[in-house]
């Protein structure tokens, strides 16, 4: 429900997109595209993010997600990424959380010195429509991200992002205005295998549900005051997403998150990943929400 | 008198150097496990008398599928090298090496540089761009060298006369150095045990999903 006015440095990177193909006329467009394909199936705990755990819902969700997407440099040390990109999410248990997702990604990166060792900022933005079969949760999300990433050596690199979020939905209650900070470290154990981890804290809004029952007391008083003014000074509303009389809200919330990932490189092309991955969401007034996931994907690069 | 005598005796070596049938190194390289070892170089370089000039074919090392093509290259100093982009995309070439350092930045596909490498040694060539992208340019000082196959063999055909044989390979932590003499018509057989390093080039593989939280 907010304006999307904060996209003008979105527009800024685009037009420059262009410049930089006028630049040079002899790379074709299409001969350097680079298509990603990638298809996730993961089981998640709590993926109702309830807090009151008899009620929590667990479902398996799949992904496939599509991107096409070029690089420029456009100077020595000044390298642009563009991509479209499209995901679709399912949850056959639960499907109002099915979702359609597709906009444009641009980033700049600069590297400090030659060589796979020197380091590289990155300012990553994107934009997206998302289409959610829960008419509510329809709307543009915005993305930007700064990261500072350094390898090691051949095998190791790590790095730290910071980035920002912002969901403007079509109902309050799925509005969102997030920010998040993490550190990540890729190990390439052998020519095949690699494990990944991270670990970082997001701060911002979060949507949770809660059963009828449960949303009845706090609304109503009956979980003690402090959840009574607070739930009742955030959107909520009846979405029916995990059920009947199911309830989504809004809450402002921390949320720590960490994940551990080992992939196996099938070719130069085709990886799978098993990952595990885990959001403890601690809300405003001390509700916890806690999150785990497991997925396994193949991402090919055509 | 002296002098006359000197003279000829220089103008009858010389003929007799080139009127003798050249000789034959076949070199078998292989590792510490007895595995042949491919893309390793060979070369002669001669101790009695300096080694003649670059022939004018130019070296190259081109980009493709965004890996270098060849991995290994030789060449004689003061050759002239290629860099063709048969790629699609954009590639930024580079080397630190003190053999050679140099940079070709913004190098679109079709584009083609060339560069003559004046100094011996090793030049390590890399993309600033893809970092997986490495590849080697062993400048030496003389014509007679030759890459190893997939089945660790090569021979390299030079003047008879004195050398000293260098074998050196990407894994390998210095060349390893012999002196041989090669007799007129002759073909000299030798192996060549390497201790090689592990390989620790940056993986290519495609790039993992990643995380995300909403």
């Amino acid at each position: 429900m907010r304006s999307p006015g904060k996209l003008a440095l979105l527009a800024a990177l685009l037009a420059g997109t262009s410049l930089a193909q006028s630049r040079s006329p002899s790379a074709g467009w299409l001969g350097n595209l680079t298509v990603t394909v990638a298809g996730t199936a993961s089981w998640v705990e709590n993926i109702s993010r309830t807090s009151f755990a008899p009620t929590r819902k667990d479902a398996a969700t799949y992904e496939l997600s599509l991107s096409a997407g070029r690089h420029q440099q456009l100077a020595s040390a000044w390298l642009l990424h563009g991509s479209l990109d499209a995901t679709l999410l399912t949850v056959p248990d639960y499907d109002l959380g099915n979702q359609l997702a597709l906009g444009p990604r641009l980033g700049l990166q600069r590297k400090f010195g030659l060589g796979p060792l020197a380091p590289v900022l990155q300012l990553d933005t994107a934009l997206a429509y998302k289409s959610s079969r829960l008419d509510a949760d329809r709307g543009w999300t915005a993305e930007a991200s700064l990261r500072l990433g350094k390898r090691f050596t051949p095998g190791l690199k790590a790095g730290l992002t910071g980035q920002w979020t912002e969901h403007n939905a079509r109902s309050a209650t799925f509005d969102l205005s997030q920010h998040s900070f993490s550190v990540d470290a890729t190990w390439d154990i052998t020519e095949r295998w690699s494990l990944s981890g991270s670990a970082g804290r997001l701060s911002g809004d979060i949507v949770a549900n809660a059963s009828w029952p449960v949303w009845g007391q706090a609304i109503g008083g009956g979980l003690g005051p402090e959840i009574f003014t607070y739930y009742n000074s955030r959107p909520w509303q009846v979405t029916d997403l995990y059920g009947p009389r199911w309830v989504s809200y809004n809450v402002e919330a921390d949320v720590d998150l960490w994940s551990l990932a080992a992939t196996y490189a099938l070719s130069d092309r085709t990886t799978a990943e098993l990952r595990y991955g885990s959001a403890f969401v601690v809300n405003k007034i001390g509700v916890r929400y806690p999150t785990d996931s497991w997925g396994l994907s193949v991402v090919h690069r055509f | 008198m002296k002098s006359r005598f000197l003279l000829a005796l220089l103008v009858v070596t010389a003929v007799t150097r080139i009127a003798a049938a050249p000789a034959t190194l076949t070199a078998t390289v292989k590792d510490a496990k007895g595995a042949p070892v491919t893309d390793a170089v060979v070369s002669l370089i001669p101790l009695e008398a300096a080694a003649p000039p670059p022939a004018e074919a130019p070296g190259e090392v081109a980009q493709e599928l965004q890996e270098f093509l060849p991995y290994v290259t030789v060449v004689q100093a003061g050759t002239k090298v290629a860099f063709p982009n048969r790629d699609s995309v954009q590639h930024h070439v580079y080397s630190l090496s003190k053999a050679k350092k140099f940079e070709l930045p913004l190098y679109s596909p079709g584009q083609k540089e060339s560069l003559v490498f004046e100094s011996t040694g090793l030049v390590t060539l890399g993309c600033n761009i893809h970092d997986w992208m490495i590849a080697y340019l062993l400048v030496v000082p003389t014509p007679w060298y030759a890459k190893t196959d997939a089945q660790g063999l090569t021979s390299v055909t030079a003047p008879a006369g004195r050398y000293r044989v260098e074998v050196w390979h990407p894994r390998l932590s210095a060349a390893l150095v012999q002196e041989i003499t090669l007799r007129s018509a002759e073909t000299l057989p030798r192996d060549f045990n390497l201790t090689l390093k592990p390989d620790r080039r940056i993986r290519r593989a495609g790039a993992a999903k990643s995380g995300g939280y909403r």
